[in-house]
């Protein structure tokens, strides 16, 4: 897999179920270490350099786990420490994060409190804390309710308009994909199948939407008559009737 | 500031949470409590009937060896478990991802979060330790520098307890991440340590006198740390008790102070192999293709009605490793106790 993403565009990695999005951008952050092969995120190199390349990328999870016993400004203070940012540098960014998530007044509460909309939006708080210059986005808008989604993806589309960063956003939704990616690449079974602009990977395979253009990609067909399997099955109340007669 | 640092202070902030607007005065109230009970209540109290207990029991001077090697056995396998049962509770993956996403590394999180534990450790030894002071001193006289060394032992062996068990639970953590099969097999290793502790009670009670008699069968456990501490406590009150023993105080005393150096040193280099996420993206699947004989059997005994739900519950029960362990365990429960039943009738009621 060959990637190379211009600075303050937004990419989207696509793929379906196990198509190795969350271990790429996993490899890109140096969270774990590739097998085979080497990356550049931000002019540093993921294996030599991880700890350079860690402190210029903000990472949100697929399933983030945020400490419940501790409240919004606690774990805020915690990660930016992770970051080795000095306490009024922390103090000040989490002020603004929290204004600009619309989090203020509930910084105190602890986060077993908070809805999953909510918590995700301290997730990107923490992703944003210092600062980076590229932040990573696995399934930001998995197993939230459409609201919550929505909010989250007004969210990125404003860090991508007004912050000027590179975002990179792995997920399999294609709408959130062609609503919010300037480029988008598509993955499967660690392969890279197809890079462009949304309108140039639709446009290439003569598809009308993302989701038809994914679909042809993939090779998936549609199934004409996906209730088929009926007619297949014996009826079996039918059956358990005959016996009970023939028993009389 | 060190990243484990961080990581240590917010451990801390998290198992103190209930006392979060009042954590100082919390940690003043207790750790003045915990004093007051070590250097004035608990010798009060163990010099109100030990004396007694002493002159009533002349032999407790000859089992005082035994006692404290199992009793530092037992504590050292309890602390060990301990942090074993916290891993099935809750999944800590989406925590390690966005720590490991900062600049920490992965031995900064598990040391960060073992010393953020020491404090409450801090206070088990100040409960612990006075019990045995206050146990021993009658029988020995202690003086205030086998006071001290006393402290030191209990304090080594309880860290290091703590140490080999957040070790072995972050690993089965890494293991339980990669599949269904691992988390079976950890339930296993907890369910085999707890009998290991009840078979460490029940030998003390049935076998004491056995042991008494037979020290140097101990010399078979040499491996199990708890009893490299116990040396140094056996040697400090009577030097004269480690003479049937292979590992002599020298010997002792380097394994106690090298062993969990280089064991904390290793977990802090190699962190990296137990304590990761990586564990999350292999899957190790099991393929049946087809029923075996046994439920088929199943199936034909019982009748339509609740055959899919027998079968169901059964798969369920016997496809885990964990249930067969519990069925060999009663099995041999059964025999120990069939064995013991027909020793016993011949022993005493052929008489």
């Amino acid at each position: 897999m060959n990637l190379k993403i211009p600075y303050g565009k937004t990419y989207g990695l696509l793929g379906p179920n196990g198509a190795g999005k969350t271990t790429t951008v996993r490899m890109l952050n140096a969270i774990i270490s590739p097998t085979a092969g080497t990356a550049e995120v931000v002019g540093f190199n993921i294996i030599t350099q991880s700890k350079q390349v860690k402190i210029n990328c903000g990472f949100l999870p697929e399933s983030p786990g945020l400490y419940q016993k501790l409240t919004a400004k606690e774990f805020l203070e915690f990660v930016g420490e992770l970051y080795y940012l000095p306490k009024d540098v922390i103090s000040s960014r989490i002020e603004e994060l929290l204004e600009i998530f619309e989090l203020e007044g509930r910084e105190n509460d602890l986060l077993e409190g908070y809805s999953r909309g909510m918590k995700q939006k301290v997730c990107l708080c923490a992703a944003l804390i210092q600062d980076p210059k590229i932040i990573f986005l696995d399934e930001p808008t998995s197993n939230l309710d459409p609201a919550a989604a929505r909010m989250v993806k007004d969210l990125i589309s404003e860090l991508a308009k007004k912050a000027d960063k590179t975002i990179f956003i792995c997920t399999h939704l294609l709408d959130a994909a062609e609503e919010l990616c300037d480029l988008i690449g598509i993955i499967d079974k660690g392969e890279l199948k197809v890079e462009g602009t949304p309108k140039e990977i639709i446009d290439s395979v003569g598809a009308k939407d993302l989701e038809d253009a994914y679909l042809k990609i993939m090779g998936v067909t549609k199934i004409e008559d996906l209730l088929a399997w009926r007619e297949d099955v014996p009826d079996n109340l039918e059956k358990e009737n005959q016996k009970k007669k023939k028993k009389k | 500031m060190s990243l484990w640092k961080t990581i240590a202070k917010n451990e801390l902030k998290l198992r103190t949470n209930k006392f979060r607007n009042h954590r100082v005065l919390f940690f003043i109230i207790l750790y003045s409590f915990l004093i007051l009970w070590a250097f004035l209540l608990a010798p009060i109290l163990f010099d109100l009937f030990m004396p007694t207990l002493v002159e009533t029991i002349p032999e407790i001077n000859s089992a005082v060896a035994l006692i404290i090697e199992y009793v530092l056995m037992a504590v050292f396998l309890s602390i060990f478990i301990y942090p074993l049962n916290s891993i099935y509770r809750k999944t800590e993956i989406g925590f390690k991802e966005i720590i490991l996403a900062s600049p920490a590394t992965a031995g900064d999180i598990f040391i960060g979060e073992f010393i953020g534990r020491l404090p409450i450790f801090l206070g088990g030894i100040l409960v612990f330790t006075p019990i045995i002071i206050g146990l021993l001193n009658p029988v020995f006289n202690l003086n205030v520098i086998q006071s001290i060394v006393i402290y030191g032992c209990i304090s080594g062996l309880i860290i290091f307890a703590a140490l080999l068990g957040s070790i072995v639970a972050a690993w089965l953590e890494h293991k339980i991440a990669k599949s269904e099969r691992a988390r079976d097999l950890g339930k296993i290793l907890l369910f085999l340590l707890s009998i290991v502790m009840v078979a460490i009670i029940y030998t003390l009670q049935f076998l004491f006198s056995f042991l008494l008699n037979n020290p140097q069968l101990r010399n078979w456990l040499i491996f199990y740390p708890s009893l490299w501490f116990s040396n140094i406590f056996l040697y400090l009150i009577e030097p004269a008790l480690l003479s049937r023993y292979i590992l002599n105080i020298w010997s002792s005393l380097a394994l106690v102070i090298i062993i969990p150096l280089v064991t904390l040193l290793i977990a802090y280099k190699k962190a990296d192999s137990f304590f990761t996420v990586e564990g999350g993206i292999e899957k190790i699947s099991s393929v049946i293709e087809r029923e075996n004989k046994f439920y088929k059997l199943i199936r034909k005994s019982t009748g339509h009605k609740w055959e899919g739900l027998i079968i169901t519950q059964t798969k369920e029960f016997l496809r885990r490793r964990e249930s067969i362990m519990k069925i060999v365990y009663l099995g041999g429960w059964f025999i120990v106790w069939k064995l013991y039943f027909c020793w016993f009738k011949r022993s005493y009621l052929a008489v």
